[in-house]
């Protein structure tokens, strides 16, 4: 009982020991608040890759495909996990301008944007969407693409389709158009509809000897509706089409290239694409952390990095905490033979300067969490404070979102927490070996 | 392990009143040995050096006596208070209480012993400094505790540190820190601390030393009205010739051996027919 009252005291009796809790308590918030951060902006950034492409892809090692819908039939059949399965074709495309840009491709006197013309069934993939929102509620695809303006009211590439493919409809994203017109407010982006777009495509043909060839062709399509897939760089160089207007835009041979396939749970992603391997060796299949996994394991080794180097503020709080106690232990040498002759054990002196690591790791620790959550709420209130100084903490063209994402974990707290405790403790065995091996007598006679 | 009963601290006069009645001699002629020390040495390294502090040295300390050991400053005096009170451990020889040789047993079990049994007061008075006066003598007894037992006896043995710091005429002050108390105060707080676990020896190092005549004085009384009220038994090591001269009993202490007033002498109240020390009685010149 003593052990913890004096422990206490002394703490109390020591305003050095201030500067140990701060320590404890800086590191146990920042580390708090960037793990908050990070578990954020990894989930986010999971939820918009996967919402940007399909659980699983579904690629056939050679050119010569089946039916579509005889191989999705088949799909369905053989594995219950997938929920719906969507045909896509892509193509390269440039979008042609005059004035140049920072890493633009030069094409005589004219700029030329690399973009991926996508083409989707769009009403097909809003079905799967919506039979995934039943089973699961809504937000099942949450990271999706979002139609932020659109012409028809139903379809955002307008219906029914048409017979050509002269100025067919093409949905292009906010982040392309305000790459090239600025920021823009919701009326800005309206303005775009409607309105043409020049896109220049590579066409395969052959000519008499059967001599195949690529050659571009600029061809006019009509802005039918803009949307965010919250992956601004992805977004900017990504246009998409209605499939079978690609199709025949792109004289390609195939009508699809890929199969999109959303099963129940995309936890299961890995295991499905192995079933899938197995049965069938035909056909490529890749999971969408396969499809981006250089990106998201970037994601994760920034996390882990962040972590290892912000823990060292914890770890020099212990190194105060060392630095201190010892301090106080020198300090301390007369009391210490003063309890040693008054009937305290080694153990009970060695127990005494323990806790008043531990209590200094417990309070820090305690602290840093109240600070820790108090930041984690305010961040974007904290983001607001710098922006009015014209420091932009989270500017969205690096990372992805406008808002800074968190995501508050109670067993990541609690291992920050329970660390911090325990570099805090063995911060305090060191001096606290000391000091219980003081002999009593000495001590007594210390001035 | 046997314990004195309690003496009732309520029942002692306050400091003024004791210091009064101090002069009263106790009546017994013959009174049992409690604690018998015998071919006790101790040295220590000293640089390179072996520094022999206590060179045999054979010692009886009887039931409610106020034993004194004279001695000049480093003659090893401080050094066989703490071997007697099981704080430092003697190289050789045995101390006996109550049958049992206590030097040889473990440090933990020492430190356990020396709680229950020992009342430690110094010259420096070593209170606490970030502790109240009350906090102060309650130290102890929360060591004793300390394994268990605190609740249950909280409130009794608060009781009681309370009714010790009373009577040593501290009653009103016992919420303060020693930094707010005069040397005298402090002193009174660790005698009062010293006897919170009801120990059968009060061991005393130069415990006026400190303090000036009139203060000195005030101390010396209330620890003598300690013994007469209460029959504590007291070691008193000192070199102050005239406290020593005030104890019942003195030995000589000089380089590290008893040298009068042996452990074997009866127990003669040398109060109060004298308070000089005999010439011949002195400690030979170094």
């Amino acid at each position: 009982m003593y052990r913890s009252f004096l422990a206490l005291r002394y703490i109390k009796s020591r305003p050095v020991n201030l500067i140990s809790i701060g320590g404890v308590m800086l590191g146990v918030a920042v580390l708090i608040v960037v793990t908050a951060v990070m578990d954020g902006f990894q989930e986010r950034v999971r939820a918009v890759v996967r919402g940007n492409l399909s659980h699983l892809a579904i690629v056939p090692k050679s050119l010569d495909l089946p039916e579509v819908s005889v191989l999705a039939a088949r799909i369905k059949a053989d594995e219950p996990r997938v929920v719906g399965i969507a045909p896509m074709v892509a193509l390269p495309v440039g979008y042609v301008y005059d004035d140049g840009r920072r890493g633009a491709l030069r094409v005589m006197d004219k700029s030329v944007h690399v973009m991926t013309a996508i083409g989707l069934d769009w009403d097909l993939e809003k079905r799967i969407e919506s039979e995934l929102e039943r089973r699961h509620g809504p937000g099942a695809l949450d990271g999706g693409l979002q139609v932020l303006a659109k012409s028809d009211s139903a379809d955002p590439f307008g219906s029914p389709r048409a017979k050509s493919v002269e100025r067919a409809p093409v949905m292009v994203s906010r982040s392309f158009l305000e790459y090239f017109h600025g920021k823009l407010s919701k009326e800005g982006l309206e303005s775009f509809l409607e309105k043409d777009l020049q896109i220049t495509t590579l066409v395969e043909s052959k000519d008499a000897s059967g001599q195949g060839s690529i050659a571009p062709e600029n061809k006019n399509f009509v802005i039918s509706a803009i949307y965010d897939g919250g992956d601004q760089a992805e977004d900017r160089a990504r246009v998409i089409f209605r499939r079978l207007d690609l199709v025949e835009i792109g004289h390609l041979r195939s009508t699809w290239h890929e199969l999109r396939v959303w099963l129940d749970d995309y936890e299961e992603a890995q295991a499905v694409k192995l079933a899938m391997l197995a049965r069938y060796p035909y056909l490529h299949v890749e999971t969408w952390e396969d499809q981006r996994a250089d990106f998201l394991r970037a994601v994760k080794t920034e996390k882990v990095l962040l972590v290892i180097v912000l823990s060292f503020i914890v770890l020099l709080g212990g190194f105060i905490i060392l630095a201190t106690l010892t301090l106080i232990v020198v300090e301390k040498t007369r009391d210490i033979g003063v309890l040693a002759a008054l009937g305290a054990s080694r153990g009970g002196i060695l127990s005494i300067f323990l806790r008043n690591g531990f209590m200094i790791g417990v309070i820090g620790a305690v602290l840093g969490l109240g600070l820790g959550a108090l930041l984690t709420e305010n961040l974007d209130n904290i983001k607001e404070f710098f922006e009015g100084y014209d420091i932009d903490l989270f500017p969205p063209d690096i990372y992805l979102f406008t808002e800074i994402p968190t995501v508050w974990s109670w067993p990541t707290v609690a291992v920050i927490m329970g660390g911090s405790v325990l570099v805090a403790f063995l911060a305090g065995l060191l001096p606290a070996l000391r000091a219980s091996r003081l002999d009593p007598v000495a001590a007594l006679r210390h001035e | 392990m046997s314990e004195q009963p309690l003496p009732d601290p309520a029942a002692v006069e306050p400091a003024s009143a004791v210091a009064a009645a101090a002069a009263t001699p106790a009546p017994a002629l013959e009174r049992p040995v409690l604690l018998s020390a015998r071919g006790l040495t101790k040295s220590y390294k000293l640089g390179g050096a072996r520094l022999e502090v206590l060179r045999g040295v054979d010692l009886d300390v009887r039931e409610g006596e106020i034993l004194a050991v004279l001695g000049k400053s480093g003659c090893g005096k401080s050094t066989l208070l703490h071997v007697l009170g099981w704080l430092d451990k003697a190289d050789a020889g045995e101390i006996r209480y109550e049958g049992q040789d206590r030097n040889g047993l473990p440090a933990s079990e020492r430190a356990r012993q020396r709680n229950r049994v020992m009342g430690f007061v110094f010259q420096f008075y070593h209170l606490m400094p970030e502790l109240t006066a009350l906090e102060n003598v309650l130290v102890p007894a929360m060591i004793r505790y300390d394994g268990g037992g605190w609740r249950a006896h909280r409130h009794a043995v608060t009781e009681r540190a309370r009714a010790l710091l009373a009577m040593v005429g501290l009653g009103p002050r016992m919420g303060h820190r020693p930094a707010e108390l005069s040397g005298g105060e402090r002193q009174r707080v660790a005698i009062a601390r010293a006897l919170v676990n009801q120990p059968r020896f009060l061991l005393c190092d130069e415990p006026t030393g400190n303090l000036d005549g009139r203060t000195a004085e005030d101390v010396r009384a209330l620890l003598w009205g300690l013994n007469r009220t209460h029959g504590q038994t007291m070691v008193i090591v000192t070199h102050d010739a005239r406290l020593a001269g005030e104890a019942h009993r003195v030995v000589h202490i000089a380089d590290g051996r008893i040298v009068a007033g042996a452990s074997a002498d009866a127990f003669v109240p040398t109060l109060p027919t004298s308070r000089e020390v005999p010439a011949a009685q002195g400690p030979p010149a170094p």
